[in-house]
């Protein structure tokens, strides 16, 4: 019983990360209806200049996340602006394989400019603080409030702003919210810059919490698509659902199988839940139809 | 329209460009080359990057030795190094851009086993000599004679682990292990050497390559509260392993083998993690071969010298010496090999070939001091059961 415990806080400790990076991953499809596979990299970035940040110009940790995720902001619309926007009326494959080259260009940027080697925050004094039969780590704490607060400040943007309300009409349909009077252009870079900041933030915590490498977006991609899908693409909170489902399952689920199949797990509830529901948990019924290209 | 037509233009060109440079003859190879290439394969990029990287140095080092010496017979030796980031699909291209466009008789690499195992099919058919560093997998002896590996098979790690247990006196022990052939092949020579010796295995707990998150694998050795555990695993991953077991409160004597004893370990892992864990180290950092080659490699890169750059030091040193012996096609290079391993003492050993061509090798245990790795001081009463190291001085 007390391992289970142990096992479920784990498990929402990687949900928490993984929901930060799928909010964005989700809003990114509601908005332009296409699958944006250079997420991880712009988290990974996050993790890269929170680091720099840190260890090379002596930035105290909470200011050099905050200005990690206002300058991975800047990086998403940036991107948005040069390699997604000249191709919104192309077919979303066009979008989809740009998106993929975007992944790989980031990648190998950071790789150049920061060598291959895995880097790490080396925090001091992070040790591990026992409630009851749970250990838990600061930085691990930080990580289930960040990104709880982050999702009820979201929750807020979406559902009481007009910037939020703006979000919502033009995933409700492009060119209707663009005949209404909403500036089109103006909304997306809005969606990226929220997006790629709470990447920036998973990929920090991600980076404080283990390590940092070129490489580590791949598989921040790869769960936070699996919980968008889970939770039915484009509903944000579907997607933070599908995540720490997605977070919990793996790490419970490595207690009883082999731990081969621990990445195998997110994609076969995948499979299974898509098998009940195509359109994911909290998907709505015509989405379904969709594509995912 | 006219934009069309111009890139259509330019496009026709640029191909026509490639298909020439493609269709051109290589120049015949002359009498007396300009230059000796040789070829190298490992992992500079992605997961297991730091192999791949000290591998580089280390023969970047015996390069620069070879050279200033006036090359082989006045021909100087130029590397091409190639990347494989740990994937099997690049290491067969970079193996035929090396064999096909450099026309390198001879390959350095790879690290892995994996990826050594899945390069040597093709080594042998295209009759390359392959010469991997630091490949261990018990497996690897099967390749074919172009096949040649500087360091012991694994075969030899397993029975020193139980030596370990021996000497810390513990009859009980959990092992965690990287699931590939290298992992699985350190694995299973132990459990087979500690469970013949009487010992007993609380828990044998695989884990995957690239994981960031072993909580739950780290939890399950936890609940056999194991006195020892012994872990084969990869820098990237043991260090993560190292941090979320000190995080989750498992304490322990941990033992690893020797691909995680490197530096970069107690960096990643946070000092206070990793402080007595012991492991061990391939080779001996006690002969004066060793010692000259730290001060050499300290001089040239200004830090103390990276996991295993003395075992790539030592290949690129052999290769150059059957060069010299048997010239410079893969044929003679590959008997000139066995013939100059049987006297060659560098700083990772004597390097020996058996009939597989693999050398032999030694331990020594090492242990984590205030961050960094040192030679692990047995209590008096331990001579009494010498280690292979102690056997091999």
């Amino acid at each position: 019983m007390e391992i289970f415990v142990q096992l479920l806080i784990n498990g929402v400790i990687a949900g928490g990360t993984y929901a930060l990076a799928a909010v964005g991953y989700s809003m990114v499809y509601g908005a332009l209806k296409f699958i944006n596979f250079a997420h991880g990299s712009i988290a990974m970035v996050g993790a890269y200049i929170a680091f720099v940040l840190v260890t090379m110009a002596d930035v105290p940790l909470v200011p050099a996340f905050l200005g990690s995720m206002l300058l991975t902001a800047g990086l998403g619309v940036m991107v948005e602006r040069v390699a997604y926007r000249p191709l919104r009326r192309a077919p979303k494959l066009a979008s989809l394989t740009t998106a993929i080259a975007v992944s790989f260009v980031l990648d190998a940027a950071v790789m150049i400019i920061m060598g291959a080697d895995i880097r790490t925050f080396s925090l001091t004094g992070m040790r591990s603080y026992q409630i009851g039969p749970i250990y838990i780590t600061p930085v691990q704490g930080a990580i289930i409030l960040t990104s709880l607060v982050f999702m009820v400040g979201l929750y807020g943007l979406l559902t009481r702003t007009k910037l939020g309300k703006a979000i919502r009409a033009v995933a409700d349909g492009i060119s209707l919210a663009e005949v209404s009077g909403i500036d089109t252009n103006l909304i997306i870079s809005a969606v990226f810059a929220i997006g790629s900041a709470l990447a920036a933030a998973s990929g920090a915590l991600i980076g404080m919490d283990t390590n940092l490498q070129p490489t580590m977006g791949f598989i921040i991609t790869v769960k936070a698509f699996a919980a968008v899908v889970l939770g039915g693409l484009g509903n944000v909170w579907g997607a933070v659902v599908g995540a720490f489902l997605i977070g919990i399952v793996e790490n419970t689920g490595v207690w009883f199988i082999p731990p081969v199949w621990k990445d195998s797990i997110a994609y076969g509830i995948l499979i299974l839940a898509l098998f009940l529901r195509p359109s994911g948990i909290f998907g709505k019924k015509e989405e379904a139809q969709v594509t995912v290209l | 329209m006219k934009h069309r037509a111009l890139a259509l233009w330019i496009a026709l060109l640029v191909v026509g460009a490639l298909a020439v440079s493609f269709i051109t003859p290589a120049p015949l190879a002359a009498e007396e080359p300009q230059v000796y290439k040789v070829g190298f394969i490992s992992h500079l990029t992605g997961d297991a990057a730091v192999y791949g990287q000290s591998l580089k140095m280390g023969t970047e080092l015996a390069v620069d030795v070879i050279n200033e010496a006036g090359g082989i017979n006045g021909v100087p030796v130029e590397v091409i190094y190639e990347d494989d980031r740990l994937s099997a699909a690049d290491a067969q291209t970079a193996f035929l851009k090396l064999v096909e466009t450099d026309k390198v008789p001879v390959i350095l690499g790879s690290a892995s086993s994996t990826i050594s195992l899945s390069l040597c099919p093709k080594a042998q058919e295209k009759k390359v000599v392959q010469v991997s560093q630091v490949s261990t997998a018990p497996a690897l002896k099967d390749c074919g004679p172009y096949f040649f590996s500087v360091m012991a098979s694994d075969t030899a790690q397993g029975p020193e682990w139980v030596k370990v247990a021996e000497y810390l006196g513990v009859k009980e022990a959990a092992v965690m292990y990287i699931n590939n052939d290298y992992g699985i092949g350190v694995k299973d020579t132990f459990v087979q050497a500690f469970e013949a010796a009487g010992g007993k295995l609380l828990i044998v707990q695989p884990f995957e390559l690239g994981g960031k998150d072993f909580r739950t694998e780290v939890l399950k050795v936890k609940g056999t509260n194991p006195p020892v555990v012994f872990i084969v695993d990869h820098v990237a991953e043991a260090s993560i392993v190292f941090k979320q077991a000190a995080e989750l409160g498992l304490k322990t004597q941990w033992v690893t083998d020797v691909s995680i004893v490197s530096p970069e370990v107690p960096q990643l892992a946070g000092k206070e993690a990793v402080e007595g864990i012991m492991g061990l180290r391939a080779g001996s950092s006690q002969t004066p071969e060793y010692q000259a080659f730290r001060e050499a490699f300290l001089k040239k890169f200004g830090k103390e010298p990276t996991i295993w750059a003395d075992f790539a030091y030592d290949a690129m040193m052999l290769v150059a010496k059957a060069i010299e012996k048997g010239g410079y096609t893969a044929d003679g290079i590959q008997k000139a090999l066995f013939e100059v391993a049987e006297t060659y003492v560098g700083p990772s050993g004597a390097k020996k070939f058996d009939e597989y061509g693999i050398s032999q090798g030694s331990y020594e245990w090492v242990v984590v001091k205030d961050g960094e790795w040192v030679l692990y001081e047995k209590a008096p009463s331990a001579t009494e059961t010498p280690s292979a190291t102690e056997t091999a001085q």
